[in-house]
């Protein structure tokens, strides 16, 4: 095992409860990143649910403001990636694929896998348990077998 | 202050210490996050100390919240009414997964700017 950072890990996903924990007292949602992303989307052309588009659009500024705010205190917390097609094509159809699937299962890391574990759902517990499997298998043949992964 | 604006000032607050919460995990950076999908090389457990943290926390607090009559700055809660356990969550699950282990990004830490701002050098 490397590079094994156990007290910013559990640092990290205390404030990532605490956040998800003040939704839900505050505004009575759920910190789910893809729920929120997706339900400011539907929300958009209707107009009618104005207090819940202004909280999706208000958390979502946080986030990528929070991201700012790091990235001056703390570049490291972030890496620059090359810019060659072959890196690049891999993202795109990575996010595709993220967007695409968390849409689709209702949820991603956040929403099933901190939120919806947190409230003993068992289906969040499923769509947890398959990405992770996913995803390991993923990185076992993008990486190990095809090296796609540097 | 009105409770609108402190509603909204409030949820940005909590969108922000999100993000400082991903950001101080290490989520935000793909190497982290393949490594700890490496399972068949040098496995990083980091982000499962990351999940742990967060959910035994949730599991101790939820039950709490929701035993109140209404959030504090909303009607009602809204939570996922969906119960099922069935293909499109199976199938989008799955989808999800590979494209969080082709990137090493999951839909928060892909909103905060993961490009690094410009060295000086």
């Amino acid at each position: 095992m490397h590079n094994f950072t156990p007290v910013s890990a559990i640092f990290g996903g205390l404030l990532i409860a605490l956040a998800a924990a003040a939704t839900l007292f505050l505004h009575g949602r759920l910190a789910g990143i893809s729920g929120i992303l997706f339900g400011l989307v539907d929300a958009l052309p209707d107009g009618l649910d104005e207090a819940r588009r202004v909280f999706y659009a208000a958390f979502l500024a946080g986030l990528v403001l929070g991201g700012v705010v790091i990235a001056r205190l703390w570049p490291l917390a972030f890496e620059s990636q090359s810019s060659d097609g072959a890196t690049l094509g891999r993202f795109a159809i990575a996010g595709l694929l993220v967007g695409f699937g968390s849409r689709l299962s209702g949820g991603c890391t956040s929403g099933h896998g901190v939120c919806g574990l947190s409230l003993r759902s068992p289906r969040a517990l499923v769509a947890t348990l398959v990405f992770m499997a996913a995803g390991v298998a993923t990185v076992a043949v993008a990486k190990h077998l095809l090296g796609l992964i540097p | 202050m009105n409770s609108a604006l402190t509603a909204r000032l409030l949820a940005v607050a909590t969108g922000m210490v999100f993000a400082l919460g991903l950001g101080i995990a290490g989520m935000t950076r793909p190497s982290k996050i393949i490594d700890f999908l490496d399972f068949f090389g040098a496995w990083d457990a980091s982000l499962a100390l990351v999940m742990a943290a967060a959910v035994l926390v949730g599991l101790g607090v939820s039950p709490w919240i929701l035993r109140r009559q209404s959030p504090r700055l909303a009607p009602r809660f809204v939570l996922p009414e969906v119960r099922a356990i069935d293909c499109p969550l199976l199938f989008g699950a799955a989808v999800f997964g590979i494209g969080w282990g082709l990137a090493g990004l999951c839909p928060g830490p892909a909103l905060s700017p993961w490009r690094p701002a410009r060295r000086r050098s």
